[in-house]
């Protein structure tokens, strides 16, 4: 009610009071927007407001590209760096690698919460599982259809990507890489191996015929 | 040769800041949203790669806090994914329409 009123007083007086108002929700959407309730505001409030007069979101969009593009180009000479004080510290942490001495040993208490927000997303994947699912396996997935190009694709790239996945994480204190790319390497074998339907995550009697 | 990166970096901000305003449905708002992440680590690349001495290529502290964010990026983008997905099982829509009440029918079995 309080909305739909603020929304055809916004119509009905000029455009300033439009303008307020549609920035009004623009900080609520991109606040709140990905988890659902700013968008559920934004169907109620002001997306035909927003999809009438898209101009005014281009406007303010453009200015804050612009400010950040001045801010980037515009930014000291000599600019700020704190890679002296990285470098000079790195003999202490038994490290090569720059990067992965900040990661592993000077924000290591980010990189753990990084894994627990992993941790988190998890948990909140599962948690919307349906009532009838719990207690069952997770990751039991069949594919949509096979398709001769991914299964010959996820028999031929795993044997090397596991292998460059491994030396990635081995090589990474010295040289670029580490746990993160070589993380992320092996995963998307798995992957890969799964969607083509030749690996279940489920009792090996569920297996599909090779 | 950062110049033209940080510009990229500004122009991807904008337009999924955009997208994100103009785009009522949810899959276009987590796209969208995943763009305006990737133009912050692009501007976070040309600053780091701004930052380059002591014989390094690139200041690594902005390069760690890269990694980090692509990792937070992703974690939240999967949730974000779920969450959609689970609310077209429930309520057989993608959309998040809000006045009317979902179709008869296609609800939970």
């Amino acid at each position: 009610m309080n909305q739909a009123r603020t929304r055809s007083r916004a119509i009905e007086k000029s455009g300033r009071t439009r303008i307020v108002v549609f920035s009004s929700r623009t900080i609520s959407g991109s606040r709140s927007g990905r988890f659902g309730e700013g968008a559920a505001a934004d169907q109620t409030l002001g997306c035909p407001l927003a999809s009438r007069r898209p101009t005014h979101a281009g406007v303010l969009c453009a200015t804050i590209a612009a400010a950040l593009a001045a801010v980037v180009l515009l930014l000291p000479d000599p600019a700020p760096t704190l890679a002296p004080q990285a470098v000079a510290s790195l003999p202490a942490t038994g490290l090569g690698n720059a990067v992965n001495g900040v990661l592993m040993a000077y924000r290591a208490l980010d990189t753990l919460l990084e894994k627990v927000v992993l941790v988190l997303a998890l948990i909140g994947v599962w948690s919307l599982a349906a009532d009838r699912a719990w207690g069952g396996i997770p990751g039991q997935w069949r594919p949509a259809r096979r398709d001769d190009a991914l299964v010959f694709l996820a028999r031929l790239l795993p044997p090397a990507g596991i292998v460059i996945g491994v030396y990635l994480l081995w090589a990474g204190a010295d040289e670029p890489g580490g746990a993160f790319q070589g993380g992320a390497l092996l995963a998307a074998m798995w992957l890969l191996a799964m969607m083509a339907g030749l690996l279940v995550a489920g009792p090996p009697e569920r297996a599909p015929p090779r | 040769m950062s110049g033209l990166f940080g510009l990229a970096g500004a122009a991807l901000v904008g337009l999924g800041l955009y997208g994100l305003i103009v785009h009522p449905e949810p899959l276009r708002k987590i796209l969208d949203f995943n763009l305006l992440g990737s133009g912050v680590f692009v501007l976070f690349g040309v600053i780091a790669r701004r930052g380059a001495a002591a014989g390094l290529g690139g200041d690594p502290i902005s390069q760690a806090l890269v990694i980090t964010g692509i990792v937070v990026a992703f974690a939240g983008s999967a949730l974000a994914v779920a969450l959609l997905l689970r609310l077209h099982q429930i309520s057989g829509r993608a959309d998040l329409g809000a006045d009317s009440p979902p179709p008869a029918g296609d609800g939970p079995p």
